[in-house]
């Protein structure tokens, strides 16, 4: 049956709560990289960008000739929505991996739409017969003169709007209007397809394993505009990446040669050695704008860093023999459950540094933020 | 003296008192509410009402007929339908399930064994030709469920005369019965009269006049047995005037004859406009091709909700050419009508039908041309084609309301009702007059001669109804448990 907007929209939010609820639950119970959290998060997450779908499905509805939504369109919605709630969720980086994400999703819209053809019809019969709207269609009489004040101030602004058949005559819609909403319906779906690897590999670097621990451009770009008002400023080119090579932090003890390490692909981040601290190379460089996040064993190299404290200074010299010099902004001790994700390698324009100090025994992290001041070109340079 | 309007509706009220009954020897049987009609309409609403637990004693169905369908089914045979033949129609309007759930087409997939039908109807409106239910889908389910909801103990099988107002709320429906009146009580009344008959446009009502004795003039509606195998036997020219499904069945008939008996049989197909496609509807050979009677969107969406907010003149203008004569594109037609124009025994006329006229055993029609030109045919039968009555005047008991009380019709012909169907002037005290179907045209709804439409109307007045202390609310638990009793086939 033809849906109006209000209609779209009740149904979407009644169905979140059931099924959406029991399915968010049972997913989280089923799905090995979907915790509770992040499913409750990505139903909410889901449900808003749906009803964003939804008035955009509408808008392409009145522009159709017979205002008519048939089935395959309700069926081909997967994609939009599949997609589109995976971004948002990315952008706000609590994104589980595309295939978790899309079992979770397929799981919620395949309940939402047996709930919607079944279930509704039989406990609300008047739903299918006022747009699928809820509201006022519960068998009390009460509510009944809502329909006709809902009507009468949707009429209002619609009238004005573009579309098919109106009351005001038969729009002659020059060419083929079906053809033409079609093609804008398939050029949104093709849009957000295409867009998300894009802005994924937008940030110069290798491709993430993990969605978790990529900095999106979007955000990136974002921070920009805030902070470019901000006082900070470097007197170096951020832009660059240049590899580090070594890293000496008296306050904790600390001199090191640095090697590069990677995520393995179940998201783990693990130093080469222990002796040893390594640097993650799938993420800023120091000296480069964006967190640079340095890791060792909180056992052995490590050990002094939970004695560091605000101010202090450390270098890391890079292997074009120039050296960066960073302050301790703060150093935080935190479970690895717990782990402040966003805080550590959350995108920012300035060049920042983090050590991770790592506890395999009792799943500790020691974390030291550092942001960096200075740069000292290499002599040959100079 | 001036009279105001509003004291020459108080003064053609006509209230009866029960003394006055009395006085007359009328018996007199008391039930809370009256349907009149007993076709689909009256249906749609006592199935509504009997599912949310009223019981048989307290409802009258008056119509002239025992079975619900009887009309209905009736029109479907003169038109030539048969078992098979597929109505315009979708799955889930199912006029003997009110949720609609599970549809015609699953319950064809599960007796012929295949996902043909579902997958049609899932497909409906992208591509392919749509699922429609089989006339001999809808009558078998529809007689089930009027066994289930005891549809003949509520039904005497009398039309009714008159409807009266009663002085004290209410209304008295007087029917005929064994040669003497009896009247029947009701606190609330429901009007679903449906089409008296086929229309007669003034063209037709002139010639009916000239010509009297005249059978060389028959609409669809008609039994046109007898003229159909003489012109397939002898051949000959024929026209036929309509663009609806009516119409489009006619040609068919015709087209499968010519074929059969290789008699020259000439068709002139009289429109009254060539539709270029302008309107964004899929037109073309002089139809317009729609998959309902209305654009989609009007039964249950935006255009249903923009119908009713608008004025009455905006909203007849609006239900005019959305309701205008359309029939859903089928290849098979295409295929003949093609054929036809090709090798020459088809020709569409475009105008405008000025008169009719019988000649020497043949009839004339002289259609007034576009360019302003008139042009006579000269045929064997005239199909006319042009729809049913829609006056609801033309019914007895209406054109009675109508002179004495404050009820009036529309420019469509049909009662002005609200947007809670109940009829402008029909109350009586606490008593409330609704109108569905064909009777309410040219309401706040445009399809309301649909299955869709009335059970629309049904859920809503029920609910009405409800409120003013008639019948229960139907919540969504008692809705769940009659579904129960709907799927098992549970008598109520």
């Amino acid at each position: 049956m033809t849906p109006t907007l209000a209609g779209r929209l009740q149904t979407r939010i009644a169905l979140a709560v059931v099924p959406g609820l029991p399915v968010t639950a049972f997913s989280a119970a089923m799905l090995d990289k979907l915790t509770p959290a992040d499913a409750l998060v990505g139903l909410v997450a889901i449900t808003v960008v749906g009803l964003g779908w939804d008035a955009a499905y509408q808008a392409i509805q009145d522009r159709r000739w017979d205002r008519d939504w048939p089935r395959p369109f309700t069926l081909l919605s997967w994609i939009p929505e599949a997609f589109g709630s995976w971004l948002v969720l990315h952008l706000l980086d609590r994104a589980a991996p595309l295939g978790t994400h899309l079992a979770f999703f397929t799981a919620l819209w395949l309940a939402a739409l047996a709930v919607r053809a079944m279930v509704l019809p039989v406990l609300l019969p008047r739903s299918r017969h006022e747009g699928q709207r809820l509201r006022g269609v519960r068998g009390s009489t009460s509510d009944d003169p809502l329909p006709v004040a809902d009507s009468v101030e949707q009429t209002g602004p619609q009238h004005s709007r573009a579309r098919g058949f109106s009351l005001m005559g038969l729009k002659p819609q020059p060419g083929n209007g079906r053809l033409a909403t079609l093609a804008l319906f398939f050029g949104i779906v093709g849009a957000v397809v295409l867009l998300a690897p894009l802005l994924d590999n937008h940030h110069a670097g290798p491709m993430s394993a993990d969605a978790l621990m990529t900095k999106s451009g979007a955000a990136m770009d974002r921070a920009d505009k805030n902070d470019r008002s901000g006082a900070t400023s470097t007197d170096w080119d951020t832009s660059r990446r240049v590899l580090p090579s070594s890293i000496v932090f008296h306050g904790a003890d600390l001199a090191t040669t640095l090697t590069m390490t990677l995520m393995k692909p179940d998201g783990v981040l693990v130093t080469p050695d222990e002796q040893h601290a390594a640097w993650y190379g799938q993420g800023a460089a120091p000296g480069q704008r964006g967190p640079a996040v340095v890791i060792g064993s909180s056992d052995a190299v490590f050990k002094g860093l939970r004695d560091a404290h605000r101010g202090q200074r450390l270098q890391v010299a890079r292997k074009d023999h120039s050296t960066v010099t960073f302050v301790v902004d703060s150093v935080d001790t935190v479970d690895a459950a717990s782990f402040p994700t966003q805080k550590v390698y959350g995108a920012s324009p300035r060049p920042l540094l983090r050590l991770v100090g790592y506890d395999a025994a009792s799943g500790r992290n020691t974390i030291v933020f550092a942001h960096a001041v200075s740069l000292r070109k290499s002599p040959t340079e100079g | 003296m001036t009279i105001t309007p509003d004291q020459a509706t108080s003064a053609t009220e006509r209230l009866v008192s029960d003394d006055q009954l009395e006085a007359s020897r009328i018996p007199v049987t008391k039930v809370g509410f009256a349907t009149i009609g007993g076709g689909l309409g009256s249906f749609a609403l006592v199935n509504r009402l009997r599912i949310a637990g009223v019981p048989a004693e307290d409802i009258a169905v008056i119509g002239a007929h025992h079975s619900p369908g009887t009309t209905f089914f009736q029109r479907c045979t003169a038109l030539g339908l048969t078992g098979d033949s597929r109505l315009r129609s979708e799955s889930s309007a199912r006029i003997d399930n009110l949720w609609g759930f599970p549809g015609y087409a699953s319950q064809e997939a599960r007796r012929t064994r295949s996902p043909r039908p579902l997958l049609r109807d899932l497909l409906d409106g992208v591509g392919g030709e749509a699922y429609s239910p089989t006339v001999a889908a809808v009558r078998d389910g529809l007689d089930k469920e009027a066994r289930r909801i005891g549809w003949h103990r509520m039904t005497s099988g009398t039309p009714a005369d008159h409807l009266f107002k009663r002085v004290d709320g209410g209304y008295f429906v007087i029917c005929r019965e064994k040669g003497k009146l009896v009247a029947i009580q009701s606190d609330h009344a429901h009007l679903a009269l449906g089409a008296t008959g086929a229309r007669q446009p003034a063209d037709v009502a002139a010639f009916r006049e000239a010509f009297p004795t005249s059978t060389l003039l028959t609409s669809p509606y008609d039994d046109n047995a007898a003229t159909l195998s003489r012109l397939a036997n002898r051949g000959g020219q024929v026209v036929v005037r309509g663009a609806g499904p009516a119409a489009v069945h006619l040609l068919e008939q015709l087209a499968a004859a010519r074929a059969r008996h290789g008699r020259d049989l000439h068709i002139w197909h009289v429109l009254r406009s060539w539709p270029d496609g302008s309107s964004g509807r899929d037109e073309g050979l002089g139809f317009r091709h729609q998959r309902l009677e209305f654009p989609r969107s009007a039964y249950t969406g935006t255009l249903r909700e923009e119908l009713r907010g608008v004025d009455e003149d905006d909203r007849l203008e609006a239900i005019e050419r959305l309701g205008a004569p359309s029939t859903p594109r089928r290849k098979a037609v295409d295929d003949v009508l093609a054929q036809a124009r090709e090798a020459g025994w088809y020709d569409a006329v475009v105008g405008e039908v000025d008169t009719f006229a019988e000649r020497n055993g043949q009839i004339d029609t002289v259609v007034l041309l576009q360019n302003g030109e008139r042009m006579t045919v000269t045929a064997d039968h005239v199909f006319d084609a042009s729809g049913l009555e829609s006056d609801a005047g033309e019914h007895p008991l209406v054109a009675d309301l109508l002179a004495f009380s404050p009820v009036s019709t529309n420019r469509l012909g049909g009662l002005r009702t609200g947007t809670d169907w109940t009829v402008d002037g029909g109350d009586s005290g606490d008593g409330l007059l609704f109108a569905t179907g064909r009777t309410a045209r040219g309401g706040h709804y445009g399809p309301v001669d649909s299955f869709l439409g009335l059970q629309q109307a049904a859920l809503a007045i029920a609910d009405t109804l409800a409120a003013a202390g008639f019948g229960a609310p139907l919540t969504p638990l008692r809705s769940a448990r009659s579904w129960l009793h709907w799927i098992g086939g549970k008598s109520l």
